[in-house]
């Protein structure tokens, strides 16, 4: 009784010890690639091409997936995305009300449509300080020089599903105005070599 | 009365001062000797100057922060070691009279090997190179672009002549209507045609167009081909 008393007192805190650290490092163990959904109404049911999974952030494989949002009381969502390496893909799947029990469900969870709003918002900003920091032309754009040429910036065509790249888009009517528009890229401290450009017309 | 104090006798109380003094003494100069090995061996390095076939290395004390040789310690054109202080230096690069010397700052902190980096034709070497390739730089471009409707312009080499850049301008950009030699040209507002930047490469003794044409060129759109070569051919006609 002693003996098992002693092997008590010696195992009970290295159990201790071993559980709280198992916590700790699950608890810290964060996605770096993967998906982080955010659906509406919360208890949709929501499948990675074809799995249930849960809302909020899940690993993926890099790569094209289908996520998909089923509720009785809504329409089936279904979005397309690619996942690249060491990015969590915001992926907000708010559903349309199908019938009235969906658009009750609407008008008496205002709250969440706005902390969904806040959610992506925040995420938005988030990617824009990025965004700013990689592509330091952002902070001055829109430059409209009406109504020769309008240089802005937009999403990439090279990673269309990074919201942290971009291409600066020039609109203009003619050879010249866009080689003027190159110019002021220039004239504004800028290198466009660094930059994937679109041209569309004005 | 006070007894008087000769201190030029030779009492045991002199005699521990003269020991004293001469052991700080001799403390000094084992600490100055410690000082001056310790400086040496650690405040110096050895360097290793080791140019390339045909080049020569040269080594000096750096006038302030510019990378320019004020004072020459060293210069060989065969592998040397030399043992340097740690501190700033400025090494310039040099080959024949076909070569761009290179000067560059370096900080000696540890063993350091030097070796000559690719040094680039001088622009008059890349002047003659470029006559003699251009027909077949032109007749490459040629097949890209139609010579009915584009000319080629500001045709640049680089580096050893293997990299080429231009500018592909419309054979209407500029206004007809306007004297040649006004500067800067009016554009022609009926022209259709955007103007383009290429870069070639000559590989196996074959020039191809490896960048372009396009507008401008994005450098991660092409990993291959060097950094300050697209910048360059991006920039040119705006300087």
């Amino acid at each position: 009784m002693v003996m098992n008393k002693k092997i008590l007192f010696i195992f009970a805190p290295l159990v201790f010890l071993v559980v709280v650290l198992a916590i700790i490092f699950f608890s810290n163990k964060s996605v770096t690639t993967g998906i982080d959904i955010y659906s509406l109404p919360p208890d949709s049911q929501l499948l990675l091409d074809g799995k249930t999974i849960s809302s909020g952030k899940n690993s993926t494989t890099t790569g094209k997936h289908t996520i998909e949002a089923r509720h009785d009381h809504f329409d089936t969502l279904s979005k397309k995305v690619e996942v690249i390496k060491n990015q969590v893909l915001v992926v907000p799947m708010a559903l349309s009300p199908k019938d009235d029990t969906g658009k009750t469900w609407y008008e008496n969870h205002q709250d969440d449509y706005l902390s969904l709003e806040a959610t992506i918002s925040s995420q938005y900003r988030l990617e824009s300080s990025k965004i700013t920091k990689m592509y330091p032309i952002v902070a001055d754009l829109p430059q409209d020089i009406s109504p020769l040429y309008r240089i802005d910036y937009g999403v990439s065509k090279r990673y269309p599903n990074d919201p942290t790249r971009i291409a600066l888009y020039i609109s203009s009517n003619t050879p010249a105005n866009k080689y003027d528009a190159i110019r002021y890229i220039y004239l504004m401290g800028y290198d466009p070599s660094d930059y994937e450009i679109i041209f569309e017309g004005l | 009365m006070q007894p008087v104090v000769n201190y030029f006798e030779n009492t045991p109380k002199k005699k521990l001062a003269t020991w004293f003094v001469i052991l700080i003494l001799l403390l000094a100069v084992v600490a100055m000797i410690s000082y001056f090995t310790w400086d040496y061996l650690v405040n110096n390095k050895d360097v290793t100057l080791n140019p390339t076939s045909g080049t020569t290395i040269t080594i000096g004390e750096q006038a302030g922060d510019e990378p320019v040789i004020s004072k020459q310690i060293a210069s060989t054109n065969i592998k040397k070691t030399i043992r340097l202080h740690v501190g700033a230096y400025a090494v310039k690069f040099s080959a024949s009279k076909d070569f761009e010397p290179q000067v560059v700052g370096i900080n000696i902190n540890d063993t350091t090997e030097i070796t000559t980096p690719s040094l680039n034709y001088t622009d008059e070497k890349l002047a003659s190179t470029l006559n003699s390739e251009k027909d077949s730089i032109h007749s490459v471009i040629w097949g890209v672009v139609s010579s009915d409707k584009y000319d080629i312009d500001n045709d640049t080499l680089f580096y050893t002549g293997q990299w080429y850049g231009a500018r592909l301008i419309p054979k209407d950009w500029y206004d007809p209507n306007v004297p040649a030699d006004l500067q800067p040209r009016p554009t022609n507002p009926n022209n259709k045609l955007d103007m383009f930047r290429v870069v070639l490469k000559k590989e196996d003794g074959k020039w191809k167009v490896v960048a372009g044409p396009s507008v401008t060129i994005f450098i991660k759109d092409y990993p291959g081909v060097p950094e300050d070569i697209v910048r360059s051919v991006n920039y040119l006609g705006f300087n």
